[in-house]
């Protein structure tokens, strides 16, 4: 079986701004002011991406985890399923994210038709983007794009979270979201923070079982909600095969907790749903900070600058010649190895800086 | 300077780092795959292993997605290779086209796709030993003739 790929990180917000850039019609060499949305279509590149692409193989779609012979169209399809189309439910009556996406849409669709936002269902990210009249307006400003890709990356760090907390278990989705075996999202964020725990009491030293003294002291540093003890969980369905990933010589779980775990984002914050994105300039002080830190180089902060902007990454990188060896000598040529890497380090300093106050 | 923001102004910095970085390098991707077009490689994604190279049974899917290659033998030693685009896009990418194979260091064949969206490769043994079927590409020449 065969590990999951490094350069997981972020990959859902990367699908987020593929998705948006399919639907704002990127793909066509010569777009115009206005284009056609075929669902079917799109459905077909987004389905295609999903099993031709490595990257959403391994980090996103997870075909690893299948069982043999890991039919990459079969896994693409369950990905789709349980991810794209999957409902997102309102609470408290409020607009969720979905709902935010959908009335995005719905301003560039040009004719009254078929209405995505007057459903009495739940919405799924897939029908926000196609339940529309097929001919739009096509969003020019890389800005308006942003936010497209914003609203649909809200959408998707909530449902492709269920998949995600399977695949971090090592274990394949397809056998623990549907039917009768199917765990909720919650007994699945708390069966990654035992086993993660567990990880740590065993001292990384995977491939065998666990002792009862590891295994509850894992328990009583995160316990699994509807298990009294770490003996009961472990004998959960769920909590057998996370065990068992870990226990067995097959190393699927110890290369898919980090990698995975790297794609989710520690939370939601639905309260700053309507907070605009923040252009270069407005983020001046937080890349200046990173640059005084050492976090970034001066040059790098240009460019994370031109890129909140809405320049084009080729543009921003045509124009600094710096940027361009630095990634041929230290990245061999890979452009988007350098992007996540500067963004990571930019990211980190940030969040050590100015998280944790009011 | 940094640590006068608060954490609410530094969640939507790393949003918006986030949102930027990301949806820049789809969109660079993208057009670049777009520069591509004209083209498509095929990796196998298990090529390394402790013996020789067997090409998977469910065949190879290439990057652009839009195509499949599949490696039939015969009993001479010799194989025919089919590449078959899959779906629409793959057929209004491919159908019809004239196409040159890369099979290995010097191993270049020109052929077509059917309105199909078939080609079909055969080679003979001496060929199929000196193929690179763990990695191989694929240009577009224009129409079929």
């Amino acid at each position: 079986m065969a590990g999951a790929a490094k350069g997981g990180r972020d990959i859902v917000a990367y699908f987020a701004g593929h998705l948006a850039h399919l639907v704002n019609g990127d793909d066509d060499p010569n777009p115009g002011s206005e284009i056609m949305i075929r669902p079917f279509q799109l459905f077909e590149r987004v389905h295609r991406a999903l099993v031709g692409n490595r990257r959403y193989a391994d980090n996103l779609v997870g075909l690893w985890a299948y069982p043999p012979p890991g039919d990459a169209d079969d896994a693409a399809d369950f990905y789709f399923d349980q991810v794209l189309d999957r409902p997102i439910a309102a609470r408290r009556g409020e607009p969720t994210s979905v709902d935010h996406l959908a009335a995005l849409v719905a301003t560039l669709a040009f004719a009254e038709g078929q209405s995505a936002g007057a459903a009495k269902a739940a919405l799924s990210t897939w029908k926000a983007l196609i339940g529309w009249p097929e001919r739009r307006r096509r969003l020019v400003e890389a800005k308006d794009v942003f936010e497209l890709s914003n609203r649909i990356l809200k959408c998707l760090d909530a449902a492709n979270r269920p998949y995600a907390e399977v695949l971090r278990l090592g274990l394949c989705p397809r056998e623990w979201l549907v039917g009768d075996a199917a765990v909720g999202v919650n007994t699945l964020k708390a069966a990654n923070a035992f086993i993660k725990a567990l990880k740590a009491t065993m001292n990384d030293d995977l491939g065998r079982r666990p002792t009862e003294p590891e295994l509850n002291r894992a328990f009583a540093a995160a316990a699994v909600p509807g298990s009294a003890t770490a003996q009961e969980f472990v004998r959960t369905p769920l909590g057998a095969a996370a065990i068992a990933r870990i226990a067995g010589r097959d190393q699927t779980y110890v290369v898919s907790f980090d990698a995975i775990s790297e794609t989710l984002v520690d939370q939601l914050v639905e309260d700053e749903e309507a907070e605009p994105l923040m252009s270069g300039a407005e983020a001046a002080s937080h890349l200046d900070g990173a640059v005084a830190g050492g976090a970034i180089a001066p040059a790098e902060r240009e460019l994370l600058s031109a890129l909140m902007d809405g320049k084009s990454l080729a543009d921003a990188l045509s124009a600094n010649p710096f940027l361009r060896r630095r990634v041929k000598t230290e990245f061999g040529g890979d452009v988007s190895a350098f992007v996540e890497d500067l963004a990571g380090r930019a990211a980190r300093f940030a969040a050590a800086a100015g998280m944790g106050r009011p | 300077m940094a640590e006068l923001l608060d954490a609410r102004e530094t969640r939507r910095f790393l949003r918006s780092l986030r949102v930027a970085t990301q949806t820049a390098l789809a969109g660079y991707d993208l057009s670049r795959s777009r520069a591509a077009e004209g083209g498509a490689s095929f990796l196998a994604l298990a090529a390394k292993g402790p013996g020789e190279f067997r090409f998977p049974e469910a065949g190879i899917v290439s990057s652009d997605g839009l195509l499949r290659a599949t490696l039939e033998r015969d009993a001479a030693g010799g194989a025919v290779l089919t590449l078959q685009a899959e779906g629409a896009t793959g057929l209004k990418a491919y159908a019809a086209r004239g196409a040159r194979l890369r099979l290995g260091l010097g191993l270049d064949f020109d052929s077509s796709f059917d309105r199909n969206g078939t080609l079909r490769l055969g080679l003979d043994r001496d060929e199929t030993h000196a193929a690179n079927f763990s990695r191989f590409d694929l240009e577009l020449l224009g129409p079929s003739r």
